[in-house]
Order: C-alpha cells, then structure tokens, then sequence
C-alpha cells in the first residue's frame, strides 16, 4: 500500500477561491494564492485547482491566476477547467502544472493520446463525476447522465492512456455522510492504477473508513475549506489509525 | 556562477525556473542552438515525454553543446524525463536514443499500475554519508531505468516502494526521477545543495 494522499480541491472563480454543495451555490472561501501556501506549509501532497469559469462559461482554462501560485508554490499541481485541447495542456504544464484533470467523453481519445505523446500519460488525471438518481450511481457530464454502468465505464477509462482517475460523487459533495464505501470497495478490486476519489466526506473517521476501503487518493473540499480541520491534523489523525502517510 | 536551464518547450519550466530563482540561483532559461561555456551547471527540466525531448534537443540544435559541456565535466542534473534522457536506449513510445551518458535502458513502469504518483521515500543499501537518503519526494512518472548489472555503482537510491531508481550519479552527472521542484522542504534542500555546494570538481 503506498502512503495516503491529501489533495485539497479547490475551485476557483473571479481568482476567487469557492466551495459549493453538489456542485452549485458557490461561497466566497478566501484568497486562493495565500490558500495555497498555507495548504503546502501543512504538507498537503498535491494541489487540485480548478477553473470553473472555464466550465460554466464554456471558455478555455484561464491559467492567469496558476502563473501566480507557481512563483509561491513547490506543492504538485493538478489543474483542470474545461480543458479541450492541446493547446490548453501546453499552456498548463508550461506554467508549472504536473498534471491536467481531462473530463472524459468518447472525444476525448484524441486528446488523451496527443497529451500522452508529448508529455507521457502520467500527467493526465481523468475527471469521472458520479451522480446519484433512484439510489443508484451514473455517469454525469454537462449536466446529464452520459452511461448507466459506473463500472464498465471507469474500467474503459482506465485501460487509456492515462496516469490516473479522480471519481467525484457528486451528489454527495458538501454534504458530510462520507464517501460510498460499496462503490470504492467495487472500483478498488478491479482497476489498479491510482484513483483519487472526492465528494461527501465530513469526518476524520469517514477517512478512516475510505482507507479501509482501499482508497490511496482523498481529495478534499469542504473539510478544508469550510471546517476546523487543517491537513495536519487530518494526517496526524491517518497516521495514528495505523495507515501509511507522509510528514 | 550562472546555471542554465534547458528548456525543450514542453515541459514544467516555469516552476523548475522559480524553484532555482527563488533559492536566490543566477538562472537563465536555454532556447536555441546555444554556446553552453558561460553557464557552470546546466538542468534538464522533467515533465514530457522522452521522444518528444530528444526531438526538440535536435530540433534546437542543442546535441553538439550539451555533448561539450558534459565533457568538461561540471556538474548537470536531470529530472524526471531529464533524467531518464541521460541514458541510452528510451523505450517510450515509438522509442528513441537518448544522451547514452548511462549504458542502460529506460523501460515503461510495472504492468498493473502504469505510473508511479506520489511520495515515496528513498533509501540506498549503500554506506553513503548523504543528506538526502530517507527523506519523501515527489515522483509522477511511467517510465523507469532498467539498470545494468555493471551500472549498479551508480544508482545512489531507490524509492522505497515500488524500488524504481530515484538517484543517480556518475562523474559530475546527476538524475534524479523525482521531482525536487515539487518536493517542498525536501525539495528546497536537494536544489540548494545542487546549486551551491556540487562544485564543478568531481566530489
């Protein structure tokens, strides 16, 4: 088992930094640079910023506000916003991005390979949303389901070119009841490479349970952003339930 | 003591550029077909693929200068896929030969898992009285050397996971498959070293 990742998730809009419930009615959460440095000095092991100006206005990723962090910043950085072509990836890992986060549909295959030609397939981290309709899990972009079976679809996904998979659970994000255990246990026995998993998390023993589970990327919003809890002490929590991370 | 850092367009420079420019290093970023002779250290920056980097060092008629350089014998320091170019054949892709510094291989990463992304300690079964042994780094790559037996000498470390070669050294070459740059204090304290105490004679 490899040490537990922290990745704090942070959406940006107007260089503001936000954090809504399930997806919509966004707050204002503060400075995103200062953020950022703060996140690092607690040892967060990686950065996921991510434009959603870019989504909701169906623009290119403004990477303005990334120029920035990373003259403050030596933390890893994933960076995602509606990102559609090459020219995008370019300009993101330039600008001192490691990673960019690719949500997926059938036209993505261009992409991928173009990315994974130039770059090498571990910097593309492949954006899986999940919601949830009839107590049942779908595949959820743009606004609509786009595949009924979660399974087959993160399976195809994963037999890309790719580094690695981050599955939100959309319906459950900002809501604090943790993550789905049956799902991440189920997606945790079939597919091998890394997963970053997000949405629904409220408590340090939900994290506890997420490990258990088999879960070796944790990427958290409202936790960090919203309540009394800093990346340290969630770590320190991790590591006194006897699961590998680093300090 | 200008070190100079290479820049092959598609690769992370801007946070390789801060992490020496904040340190207070003399930095400057190398385009084209250049004279390398002022520059005292030279870094091959990671973030790419190997054909594509091997494809823009010839497109910038940059070979011949590193060549010479190397041959001078002051100190270079690949990351990532600056490392991985250091060595002879690269099997990504369609494949292609690297600067042949190292006689091995590099050859894509284990078959279930693909890439190796995260912290990983690393640690050498060597006696090596070394700052830098036993710490975290931040490794994000999915390709690894394949050392030769008889190349063994040079590998400093291993991360302490997945075992892929983490530090190399041979002569005033140095690689490394993690990324410092993203290592934070780890990091800072492996490029510090790197820029102010690796003197251009062979330590």
């Amino acid at each position: 088992m490899s040490k537990i990742r922290i990745i704090p998730s942070l959406l940006i809009k107007n260089e503001r930094l936000v954090k809504g419930i399930q997806f919509k009615n966004h707050k204002d959460a503060g400075d995103p640079i200062t953020t950022c440095v703060a996140l690092e000095s607690q040892l967060a092991d990686e950065i996921c910023i991510i434009d959603l100006d870019a989504y909701e206005k169906k623009t290119n990723p403004d990477i303005s506000l990334l120029k920035k962090i990373i003259t403050k910043v030596s933390t890893p950085i994933t960076f995602g916003g509606n990102i559609s072509n090459i020219d995008d990836v370019k300009k993101i890992i330039t600008n001192g991005a490691d990673k960019v986060l690719i949500n997926y549909d059938d036209d993505s295959d261009k992409l991928i390979t173009s990315i994974a030609d130039l770059f090498g397939r571990q910097s593309i981290t492949i954006a899986i949303d999940l919601i949830n309709q009839n107590n049942k899990w779908h595949i959820y972009k743009n606004g609509k389901i786009i595949f009924e079976n979660i399974f087959e679809y993160i399976k195809k996904v994963s037999e890309k070119r790719i580094g690695e998979i981050k599955i939100t659970f959309v319906s459950n994000e900002g809501m604090k009841n943790g993550l789905d255990k049956k799902i991440i246990k189920e997606i945790r026995s079939q597919i091998y490479i890394p997963i970053i998993f997000e949405g629904g998390l409220g408590s340090l023993d939900q994290i506890d349970e997420a490990i258990v589970c088999g879960v070796e990327g944790i990427a958290l919003g409202t936790m960090i952003i919203f309540m009394d809890n800093n990346i340290f002490k969630i770590k320190q929590f991790i590591l006194n339930a006897g699961h590998k991370i680093r300090f | 003591m200008k070190i100079g850092i290479i820049n092959y367009d598609n690769c992370n420079i801007s946070s390789i550029f801060y992490s020496f420019y904040n340190l207070g290093a003399d930095v400057e970023i190398i385009e084209n077909n250049k004279n390398l002779d002022k520059y005292s250290k030279i870094i091959f920056p990671g973030v790419g693929s190997s054909p594509a980097v091997m494809n823009i060092l010839e497109k910038k008629e940059l070979i011949q200068q590193i060549q010479n350089f190397v041959s001078t014998n002051k100190p270079v320091l690949g990351i990532c896929v600056g490392m991985q170019i250091l060595f002879n054949n690269l099997h990504e892709g369609t494949g292609c030969k690297g600067l042949g510094y190292f006689k091995s291989d590099v050859k894509s990463i284990y078959k279930d898992k693909k890439s190796n992304i995260g912290w990983r300690n690393v640690v050498s079964k060597k006696e090596f009285d070394y700052n830098f042994l036993n710490k975290n780094y931040y490794f994000c790559h999915s390709y690894k050397v394949d050392i030769l037996p008889e190349e063994e000498k040079y590998v400093i470390a291993r991360d302490d996971e997945t075992k892929v070669i983490s530090m190399v050294k041979k002569n005033n070459i140095h690689g490394v498959q993690f990324h410092p740059e993203k290592s934070q204090k780890n990091g800072v304290d492996f490029l510090k070293h790197f820029i102010f105490e690796t003197d251009t004679n062979n330590e």
